[in-house]
């Protein structure tokens, strides 16, 4: 036996492995612990309940870019309301119309006849009267 | 070349369902039996053996045979018993050590012979569920799993002069709380 302090010389090399072989034995016999009968019908039912869950997560992935895109269309519909509602015209050449026909007019730049229209409509207004 | 079991893997990656079925069941038992040395709870300890295969079906597609069959096995279900007993806290491990000392020292020998193998389990038991966890882990793994050093080491992501002082430790505690059945 050595003494505290010193390294162990040969004898104590044996009988430390002799007692880590021992305890290497205890632990090797000690008895297996079995799954329970229900162990396998659990791991099927559990598997079912990933996949499930896997499944709806895929979905949610795939209606993620989704959600993007409809913001990102939003946002751009508005930019371009606002880009084209810019008025083109100069800004004493605004008519409110009110019906299809004049519309037309406006749409087709004849804004002589269109306010040739708006005299007469005021004409007949007056005739009315 | 592969392990047999890393072959099934690979013919349950291309569709084989039997080849996943062989392996739930030839690894079942050692697994079972590994996660209820490792976690206190024998009902959670099934529940983590569940979701180790259920990691394994779900990853097949993922499945490259670079290691043993065994060793990615054993590798996830440490990983879990290890977060299992992180979430667990430290204050309840302190907790488990002192149940174990108690029922270490309850469980002392007794003169009735009919007795002393299920006793000398008992004090086995508890003094391995005294050991730090990666103590254990290696330890069940190199004594009744039967793994070389190297694929320990792979499963508890270490190195195998890492896996031999691990070893070295655990047996070292081990003798000192078992004189009585070691002497």
């Amino acid at each position: 036996m050595s003494k505290p302090g010193e390294p162990p010389g040969a004898p104590d090399e044996e009988l430390q492995s002799e007692r880590f072989r021992k305890v290497d034995e205890l632990v090797a016999r000690l008895p297996q612990v079995e799954p329970s009968p229900q162990f396998e019908a659990g791991f099927w039912a559990r598997l079912a309940r990933a996949e499930e869950g896997a499944g709806r997560r895929t979905i949610l992935r795939y209606l993620r870019p989704a959600r993007w895109l409809v913001g990102a269309g939003a946002a751009a519909a508005l930019a371009l309301l606002l880009t084209l509602g810019d008025p083109a015209l100069p800004e004493q050449d605004w008519t409110i119309v009110a019906d299809a026909e004049s519309f037309d007019l406006l749409r087709e730049g004849d804004l002589e006849l269109l306010s040739a229209l708006d005299v007469l409509e005021a004409w007949n207004g007056n005739q009315d009267i | 070349m592969i392990d047999a079991d890393a072959e099934l893997m690979v013919r349950f990656r291309e569709g084989d369902r039997s080849a996943f079925e062989q392996l739930f069941h030839r690894y079942t038992p050692p697994l079972v039996n590994f996660l209820a040395r490792m976690v206190p709870e024998r009902a959670r300890a099934e529940e983590l053996a569940q979701e180790v295969f259920v990691r394994i079906y779900r990853a097949r597609d993922r499945y490259e045979p670079t290691a043993r069959f065994s060793t990615f096995l054993f590798g996830i279900a440490h990983r879990l018993a290890l977060n299992e007993l992180d979430r667990a806290h430290r204050r309840r491990e302190q907790a488990l050590d002192e149940a174990a000392a108690g029922r270490l020292a309850a469980a002392g020998p007794q003169a009735d012979e009919a007795y002393a193998g299920k006793r000398t389990a008992e004090r086995v038991d508890a003094a391995l569920e005294g050991l730090p966890a990666r103590q254990r882990a290696a330890l069940l793994l190199r004594v009744q799993e039967e793994l070389g050093y190297e694929e320990i080491a792979s499963i508890l992501a270490t190195s195998t002069s890492s896996v031999k002082s691990l070893l070295h430790r655990a047996r070292e505690t081990l003798a000192a709380r078992l004189e009585e059945e070691i002497s």
